[in-house]
């Protein structure tokens, strides 16, 4: 049986990858938060001993998918090249040292950054992968490799944006 | 000497050291030879650890207050109860105005089984037990379900937009009814969890909104004048309600 330890747990990773899905602080706690009380309401769901990662993040994966449909919480999806010189984001946010790989992230279609992020963040396989977001494999593999390519187009050998390539 | 070409496919998986001993080996030679392949792999695996690097600090820092793990089941905060009691009101008021009829009491009660639950819960048992063949109709031809579901029942049917719950519409099924026609709307959430809607010519009045916990498939069902509903799934109490308050708003009673 899932215990709430368990779940509690697992909050530090959910905030990694929800902060990278969405680059807000505030939207990436919002979703944590309405992933853990989809999870708690649901924990009877999932098996013993199971483990709970790959499960939150599919929860995780919905919710975003409808945060995006509404539009609402998104400023990232709304975001267009344009914004690159950072105009609308600060690159020092929260402390972290946040280099341009975060703005390039943004400009990915949502269902490419996901699949970047749960393989190369998370690091769960492409199966796994696969079962969170509910899509084939070979749909993952090419959104992971559209993704990386569009981010290689977005990004110098210093993680620092092309300029040329950037503004169009 | 030429090596065998290595797939997209590969490249990734090498990135995200994904491969066998033996395959890696063939990957790298396969870079030796196609420098252009070695710098998008080495522009990658770069890309993994810029992404690392700038959200792994999220990992030590401590959890903001407000994120706070519900306690299992429901009710796990006041706020919480003061939702699902909102919920209710919504859904009691919604459906007071659908049935303009102030007499009904809008808190549910546990009522006994009517025909139309066993009917409805039994549809439910059976058709989400199937894998491959749930729905008749799948819901990407959701106009054409629609349309014939509505003909066959001679009422407007509804697919309502469950989305903001996790739950998307599978399909529908044409289903025999106590007397004429039935249909069954199926849901799944990312958990593989189902949830039917259950709908049965019903004229005559309206009734109020109830609920039923005599098995593990829960029910909440009510009638609107024309069409009688009847919403399964094995959610608690508070989670069908919501559910149900929004297939009651998308499926307004016919003036």
């Amino acid at each position: 049986m899932l215990t709430e330890a368990a779940i509690r747990e697992q909050i530090p990773r959910l905030r990694r990858y929800a902060r990278a899905l969405s680059g807000d602080r505030e939207a990436a706690d919002d979703l944590v938060q309405d992933t853990l009380e989809r999870a708690l309401s649901r924990s009877a769901l999932l098996r013993p001993g199971g483990d709970p990662r790959p499960w939150l993040f599919a929860i995780m994966h919905n919710l975003f998918v409808n945060d995006m449909r509404s539009a609402a919480v998104r400023k990232r999806v709304a975001l267009d090249p344009e914004a690159m010189d950072g105009a609308t984001r600060d690159s020092t946010q929260d402390g972290l040292a946040m280099r341009d790989i975060d703005r390039a992230l943004a400009l990915l279609p949502g269902e490419q950054r996901e699949v970047v992020l749960l393989v190369g963040l998370e690091q769960l396989g492409y199966a796994e992968t696969a079962k969170v977001i509910g899509v084939p494999i070979g749909t993952v593999m090419s959104r992971l490799a559209r993704g990386r390519e569009k981010l290689r187009a977005l990004l110098n050998d210093d993680g620092v944006a092309t300029p040329l390539k950037v503004i169009k | 000497m030429s090596v065998a070409p290595v797939s997209e496919e590969r490249l990734h998986a090498y990135v995200d050291e994904q491969l066998a001993a033996e395959e890696r080996s063939a990957v790298e030679r396969h870079l030796a030879e196609h420098p252009e392949d070695a710098e998008r792999v080495l522009a990658y695996r770069r890309q993994r650890e810029w992404i690392k690097q700038a959200f792994d600090p999220v990992l030590a820092e401590p959890v903001p207050a407000r994120i706070r793990v519900p306690r299992a089941g429901m009710s796990g905060s006041p706020w919480r109860r003061v939702a699902a009691v909102c919920a209710w009101i919504v859904f009691g008021a919604a459906l007071g105005w659908l049935i303009r009829d102030q007499q009904h009491a809008v808190v549910p009660a546990a009522a006994s089984d009517t025909e139309l639950v066993r009917r409805a819960r039994m549809a439910h048992v059976v058709y989400t037990a199937e894998s491959r063949r749930a729905v008749e109709v799948a819901a990407s031809q959701e106009q054409d379900m629609i349309r014939w579901l509505s003909k066959r029942m001679n009422a407007a049917v509804r697919v309502p937009d469950l989305s903001q719950f996790g739950f998307e519409a599978l399909g529908g099924r044409l289903l025999p009814g106590a007397d004429g026609p039935a249909c069954q709307i199926m849901y799944q959430n990312a958990a593989g969890k189902r949830l039917t809607i259950y709908l049965a010519r019903e004229p005559g009045g309206a009734r109020p909104v109830r609920f039923s916990d005599r098995e593990t498939v829960h029910v909440v069902f009510w009638s609107n004048g024309t069409l009688a509903f009847a919403v399964s799934a094995e959610l608690n109490r508070d989670e069908l309600a919501r559910i149900a308050a929004e297939v009651a708003i998308s499926s307004p009673a016919p003036s």
